[in-house]
């Protein structure tokens, strides 16, 4: 893994924390995809039976150009969290939640 | 009078007619070509629909084959649907949106992701349901770009 593989998890880190990047889930339950500026696919997933969770980076002909592994960066954890709660809007949810909590 | 002022200019009088025909050859040359520009981008455009549309109809039969869970059939046109969107994507995308190349993108992630689930065991019932919602996310977003396509077809004939 290069700096430059651990600046483009941290880009896409703080893209997703600040809402300008949405994921979306797939077919595979726990795996979240979103494209990047028309030229690329980013996926975050946990694959079955495996605690890790994979980051992997592919281009317009769907080549797989890039995995990473949680093992290699405590990054793709992090990403994986923020990708699913942003496929799934966990943040409108929660907001929604304390709403009817506290009521009127 | 005139005859004799044409006896004696008809050399400059024919480079002006020479000139004047050559500025009109031109004119219309150029717009020619600027015609025969768009008619190709149209052709081009119209090849990209009919793709997209082709790739509708596949993930339509992706959707009803999952809800008969012949999934042989699935992965076929799963399959065959994330080869049609990588085609497009590879070949008309330097003429699509970055937003629309997005769509493509997902759809790309989407089809891929349904034929990898039928790969393997067959697919539980919660698999079949993340294939028929992600079946019909899928139509919407190639629904969109052909929509899309379709207004910048229209937009360039008018």
């Amino acid at each position: 893994m290069t700096e430059k593989d651990r600046e483009l998890l941290q880009v896409l880190f703080d893209a997703s924390s600040s809402g300008r990047l949405a994921w979306q889930e797939t077919a595979k339950k726990g795996e979240f995809t979103t494209s990047l500026e028309g030229r690329f696919n980013a996926a975050v997933a946990r694959p079955r039976g495996d605690a890790g969770a994979v980051f992997e980076l592919r281009d317009l002909e769907d080549r797989l150009l890039l995995r990473i592994w949680s093992s290699d960066s405590a990054l793709v954890d992090d990403l994986y969290e923020l990708a699913r709660r942003s496929a799934f809007h966990v943040d409108d949810a929660v907001e929604d939640a304390l709403r009817l909590l506290r009521g009127p | 009078m005139l005859v004799r002022f044409l006896w004696q200019n008809w050399g400059n009088i024919a480079s002006l007619a020479g000139l004047i025909i050559g500025i009109v050859v031109l004119i219309v040359a150029k717009g020619a070509k600027t015609a025969a520009i768009q008619a190709r981008e149209q052709a081009r455009r119209r090849d990209l629909t009919e793709e997209l549309a082709d790739l509708a109809r596949k993930m339509e039969q992706v959707g009803l084959f999952a809800a008969q869970r012949k999934w042989d059939i699935v992965q076929l046109r799963a399959e065959e649907s994330h080869s049609t969107c990588t085609g497009a994507i590879t070949r008309w995308g330097d003429q699509l949106t970055v937003g629309c190349r997005n769509k493509l993108l997902n759809v790309i992630s989407f089809t891929r992701s349904i034929a990898e689930l039928t790969y393997g065991p067959v697919p539980t019932e919660v698999d079949r349901l993340q294939i028929l919602s992600t079946q019909l996310r899928t139509r919407e977003l190639v629904d969109s770009v052909l929509g899309e396509c379709h207004r910048i077809q229209e937009g360039t004939q008018e």
